[in-house]
Formats: C-alpha cells, structure tokens, sequence
C-alpha cells in the first residue's frame, strides 16, 4: 500500500469525479424510472464489466507475459473497471430504494449518501479495520445501509413474471459481482497492487452496500413468488373498478351497468357462476341477467332457497355448504357448492339482488365480499342516476310537449265575438295547468242565427287536445249547413266515431239562437246541465241526451232531445264545464249544481265578466285549491 | 282501486272499489277484457264501493259497449251511488248500460 498524499489525492478525485458522473447520469436518465430496465441495466453493467475484464486479462496476458507492467496495467484497468461497476449498481440500487418515496426515505438516503461519501477520505488517514475508530464509523453506516435496503418495495410492482426475470438478472449480476470481487481479493492477497480496491474504505463500504442489497433483493423476490398471486389479483380488482367504473358513466343504460356488475362481481370472486335480478318497488322481477349459470339451473336455485326458507334480507346471506339444505333434487352440487346472496341496496330501498356460486365449499372470504359489496354499493349509485336521469329527460320531454300542445290549443279557442248588442257572450277559462279538453266555439250564419257550442273532450294531455281539434274542425264543417241542432249532432257523432280512438267521447251543448224569432233550441250531448235564469227563477234545462262518440254504429238522433225556448231581454243562459261542478273541498264534498245556481242568483246583477270571474272565485275559495284540477270553463250567454 | 273478479253460478261478478281514474281505468279495462277472453256471457258488475269514475272509466265501459253487442254479451251494473250515478246520466249512458239498484234485479237482466 503506497502512503502517499499525491497518490490518495488522485485516487479520491479519481473515484469522487466518477460517481458524481454516474449519479448524474443515471439521475437523468428517463428509462430508468422503469423497475425491469433498471435491473436490466444493472445486468449489462455487470456483463459489459466481466467481459471486458476478461478480454483485458487474456490479452494482457496472452500477449505480454505477465510482465510486472502488464501486472500493473490490468491492476489499474481493473480498479477503474470496478469502481465503475459498482458505481452504476450503487445509483441503479439507489433508484430502486427511492421508487416509493417518503420523506423518511429521502432524507435517510442523503445522510447515508453524504456519510459514505465522507469515507473517501480515511484514505487519507492509516488505521487498522479492527480499530476502535473504524467500528465507530462503520457501524452505524452498516445499520442506515441495511435498513435502506430493507425497502425493497419496489419488489411488490413485479407480477410473477417479472420477478422470475428480476431474480435471474440478480443472481446473474451478484454471480458476476462475486467473480470480480474474488478476483480482486485473491490479487490482493497474492501481490501488493497499488491500487487496491480492498484497502479502500470508502469502496468496501459501497461494495458491502450493493451486495447487502442485491441479496436481500434475491431473497425478497423469492419469499414473494407464493404470494404475488394475491398482489396480482388485487390490481386486477382495481382494474375491474375502474372499468366498472367506466362503464357505468352516464349515458349508459340501466342493462349494460348489470351486465359490468355481474361480471366484475364473478371476476373478483372468482365465482363459477351467478346471476343479477334486478325488481321495482312491488317486488316484481324487471331484468334478469345471468354469467355462467343457465337461466334452468338459475331458476331451481331460486326454488332451492324459497323451500329452505331463506329470504332476502338487507344483509348478504352466506351458505357456506350447499348440501346442508334440503330439497337438493334439481341442484348439480357438483358444480355449486358454496352460495353468496347479496341485495343491491339503495339507501333503504333494495333494487336487486345477487347470487354467486362457487364450485368448493366455504370458498367466499371476508376480502372477496367486502370487495364485491363496495362494487355493488358503486353499481347501485350509478343506476339510482340513470334513473333520475332518465326520470329528469321524460319529464322534460312532456313539458316540452304539453307547452306545444297547449300553445296549439290556445289557437283553437276562438276570440268571444260580438255578434249583436242584444247579445252579450262571455268566455271564462281556468284550465288546470294540464292540458286540458274544454272546446267552445260561434258561428253566425247568413241568416243571422248564431251557434253557440260548449263541450268537453275526455281525457288530458296532448291526446285530449289533438281530438279537441278534430272536434273543431268538424263543427266549423258542418255548422255551414244550416242543420237544426240533432242533425247536427248525429253528423258530428258519425265523423267523431271514426275520427276517436275507441274509448275517446265528447260531450256537447248545442245552443242555436235565433234572434229574430227569440228562440234558443237547446241540444244536450251528455254535457252538464246548462242553467236558465229567466223570469226571476234559475232553473237547470234537463233534456235526454248521450255523449257524441259513445254510440257508435246506432241511430245516435234517437238518443238526443231538442228543446226549443222563446227567450226574453234580461234572460240568462250559463253553460259550464264539469270542472266548475266537480271542484272538491278537503271533505270529499263537490262544489255541486246548487251551489252554482246560488252562487249565480246571487251575482246575477252583475256584469257578465264580472260574474263568471266571482263564479270562479267562489269554486276557488271553495274547493281551497288555487288551480282547479280538471278544466273549468263558464260560458254565459246574456239576451238584453 | 281495487278490482276484483268471481265466477260464479251462472253469472261473472266483477267487483269495483274505490276510485276509477285516468290511471285505474287500465286495470278496468284489463278485467273487461279478460272477461271477454273467457267466453263470459253474463257479467255483472258490483257497484257498492265505488266512489268515483272518470271520463276515463266510462270511456273503458263505452268503448267495450260494441263488443258486448255484437258478441251478445249482457253487463248489468248494480248498487251504485246516486253520485256515480248521476255521471252515468248525464252522460245519457243509462241507456246503453242496465244500471240497477239491485243484485237480483241485475241478475235478471243478464240471465
């Protein structure tokens, strides 16, 4: 050993200047951050080194004898050799380390680092390897540098296959490693070389480092092959979340969430077979999925459990030995031996339920269920949101409709004409916010009678007032032909038979006025009783008739009286529709035919408007709701 | 709403409770026409508990009054209230259906 300060100083800076070469170049290099291109590279360090080691000797020695110079060469090219391997380990090893960073870790690593780094300069000081000062430096070095490299956590990334490939490139790099540091001992013991890796502290600390590491690598790696499987399979359950996940976005249907459901549920438990069978709130079956099990052997199951008394409850239900129930007639105990029984809660509300089977008994462990109930509680929000969705489009889509059916409405109800100054007509409508059914026109022919009609589709919605339309469109063709009110009529019900769908009616007031005579011929299709004030008395006008649409295929005139009424000035005709009758108070109570004609005598002096306006408030008041439920129309026809 | 139906001696009895609207109008229309489709002949129809009908159920009763004509059906319904009764009025159904205050007097109308 040369004791020479020129000497030491080049040496340090020599081994100084080439591990901060290799820490930035291994610091920098992208390709590392992969485990597998680590190891690998740390496996074509060690070959690169053996090989060209090897070539060196040979030729060295081949070609100039051993020769002292040749000895001194290939002392030198072997030093550098080895530093330079173990400087590309030490950084590769150091990456590894530091896969999974804390800041324990880090902060560990550096004071290990900087120490180790510190012992390149005991070249400097001459002291035995059994001294008092080099154990109280190596010690505690020795301890940080194994508890560094306990973290071999980078070893549980590896799937089975990887580590088997991780282990050979270890066992091959610590093979190698091991040649080259025999190689270099036995130099050491046989000649003196001036540069002698062995008696330099700073590279046994970093050569005990990397082959501390590298074997409790080999070890971790094999004590984790048995068990990789487990960690193999629980990224497949995160994988089989995120495509749960995925597949339940919205957008998609309700059948596509069962059908990712069921099949994670049986990937994750690894089950032979199952099923999903999703219900509604009356308990009744809406979808029915199956994955391994036909829907025969899905059936007799469902048997199997209803003999033996086992019902669904909000808890999963476990049947660790199929046989231990009875009535095992139709099962294939074979190939079910286990059962797993699983409601699909939302909330309180059960939505589904799941069964799994497995083929060995007792097979279903707390991992594997907690597991499957965390996707069906995910599952579970996702289909509660396609239905409130779904919910949320329809709604939608019949608001739309109705606002278009109500705005062609509107344009169906004629303006309230002024046909003459003896007559005074007003119209009140209060439709529910529904769409509703009630229809009124006037018409004025050439001879000056006037045609009043009122009537009442049945039904609401769209439908109601598509056929309110057909219904003017008919009026508005036949009120041309001049026709006494019970032709009319028997026309309209002819043309509104074919035109409505079979349960479809109409009921209809027919008013003819005919004002120079002073009469009024009153036809009654079913509709409300119109109410007459004439003479100081109000009085409902009964008359025999039947809604336009119900007979069908019959003489529909012999169903319809006429009444013929000479009116005077001061007469009054109200018509209304059956909302106005029908409103109801909280007692079940109808607003009624006596309450209107009072309520009518009452206000009677006022002006038309006014009076329907107070009718109006008065059904109101009385039924306490302010919309009425079912359309309400008043019209009044007032002779002065 | 509850609808429910019996075969009995001679006749098919159909009973109605509480309210017929625009949503349990399907289910009456529903026991109609099974009725039908077992070939019943003499339907009578229990009136006793229902409170209310829509236009909806009368549309279910009218819209099946061709059917029981032209396949010699006979329907007769019984102990109505006046207050249903007097929609089946003015709507001048009272002459297309028997409406009868009495089982028996229903029972002779179907026989």
């Amino acid at each position: 050993m040369v004791f020479n300060v020129q000497f030491n100083v080049a040496v340090c800076s020599f081994l100084l200047s080439t591990f901060l070469c290799f820490k930035l170049y291994i610091g920098l290099s992208q390709k590392n951050s992969n485990i597998s291109a680590l190891l690998w590279d740390v496996f074509y360090a060690a070959t690169v080194a053996i090989l060209t080691c090897l070539l060196v000797k040979s030729t060295l020695l081949y070609f100039l004898n051993s020769t002292e110079w040749s000895l001194k060469v290939w002392n030198l090219f072997e030093f550098i050799i080895y530093t330079f391997f173990i400087a590309h380990c030490f950084f590769s090893i150091k990456r590894l380390i530091l896969y999974q960073k804390t800041n324990r870790t880090i902060i560990l690593w550096v004071i290990f680092e900087l120490s180790v780094f510190a012992s390149i300069l005991t070249s400097f000081f001459l002291f035995k390897y059994n001294s008092l000062a080099f154990l109280l430096f190596t010690l505690p070095l020795t301890l940080l540098g194994s508890y560094l490299s306990f973290n071999v956590k980078w070893a549980a990334f590896l799937n089975f296959h990887q580590k088997l490939v991780a282990l050979m490139l270890l066992i091959i790099s610590f093979g190698i490693f091991s040649g080259l540091f025999l190689d270099i001992y036995e130099q050491h013991i046989i000649s003196g070389m001036s540069l002698d890796p062995i008696n330099n502290a700073f590279l046994i600390a970093i050569s005990a480092f990397v082959l501390l590491n590298i074997s409790i690598s080999i070890l971790v790696l094999l004590f984790s092959l048995p068990t990789s499987s487990v960690f193999e399979q629980k990224f497949g359950e995160v994988m089989l979340f995120q495509k749960l996940h995925q597949s339940i976005q919205l957008g998609e249907t309700e059948k596509e969430i069962h059908k990712a459901l069921l099949e994670s549920c049986c990937d994750s438990a690894l089950a032979t077979g199952g099923w999903l069978e999703m219900t509604d709130a009356n308990g009744r079956i809406t979808s029915f999925e199956n994955n391994g099990i036909d829907h025969i052997d899905a059936f007799n199951f469902k048997n199997l459990l209803r003999k033996n008394h086992i019902k669904i409850t909000s808890e999963p239900q476990y049947i660790k030995d199929v046989k231990a129930l009875s009535h095992l007639q139709k099962i294939n105990t074979n190939r079910y031996k286990s059962l797993l029984l699983l409601p699909l809660l939302s909330g309180q509300h059960r939505l589904g339920t799941l069964v799994l089977l497995k083929d060995k008994v007792n097979a279903f462990d707390k991992e594997m269920v907690d597991m499957i109930i965390t996707f069906m509680s995910q599952a579970a929000i996702a289909i509660q949101n396609s239905r409130l969705m779904g919910q949320a489009l329809e709604t939608e889509r019949y608001r739309e409709e109705l606002k278009i059916a109500k705005q062609v409405q509107e344009r169906l109800l004629p303006d309230v004409p002024h046909y003459s100054s003896d007559i005074e007509i007003a119209v009140l409508t209060g439709g529910a916010t529904d769409v509703g059914g009630d229809y009124y026109d006037f018409y004025k022919d050439k001879a000056g009678d006037i045609t009043v009609v009122l009537g009442d589709v049945s039904g609401h919605g769209t439908s109601a007032a598509f056929n309110m339309a057909q219904t003017k469109g008919i009026f508005q063709a036949l009120v041309q032909l001049n026709l006494d009110p019970i032709d009319f009529l028997r026309y309209a019900n002819t043309a509104l038979a074919r035109c409505f769908e079979k349960s479809t009616f109409l009921t209809l007031l027919v008013i003819k006025i005919n004002p120079t005579e002073k009469t009024l011929q009153i036809a009654r299709a079913g509709h409300c009783l119109p109410l007459y004030y004439s003479n100081k008395q109000a009085e409902y006008i009964e008359s025999k008739g039947t809604g336009l649409g119900v007979v069908r295929g019959k003489d529909y005139a012999s169903f319809i009286e006429c009444k013929v009424l000479p009116y005077h000035a001061g007469d009054t005709l109200l018509l209304y529709t059956d909302g106005i009758v029908e409103a109801s108070n909280k007692h079940g109570e109808l607003f009624g035919t006596d309450r209107l004609k009072n309520v009518f005598i009452n206000y009677k002096e006022l002006k038309a408007n006014s009076l329907l306006e107070k009718i109006f408030q008065e059904t109101k008041a009385f039924s306490g709701k302010n919309e009425p439920e079912d359309d309400s129309t008043l019209l009044l026809l007032k002779f002065v | 709403m509850n609808i429910s139906a019996n075969k009995e001696d001679k006749t098919y009895v159909i009973t109605i409770e509480g309210e017929i609207d625009a949503s349990s109008s399907i289910e009456l229309d529903t026991a109609i026409s099974e009725a039908i489709k077992k070939g019943e002949r003499k339907i009578l129809v229990d009136c006793e508990k229902l409170n209310y009908i829509s236009s909806a159920g009368l549309g279910v009763f009218m819209s099946y009054l061709e059917d029981f004509e032209e396949q010699g059906i006979k329907i007769a319904l019984f102990h109505m209230n006046d207050k249903v009764k007097s929609v089946f009025e003015i709507l001048g159904l009272v002459d297309l259906i028997d409406i009868v205050p009495t089982r028996e007097e229903a029972e002779k109308i179907v026989a």
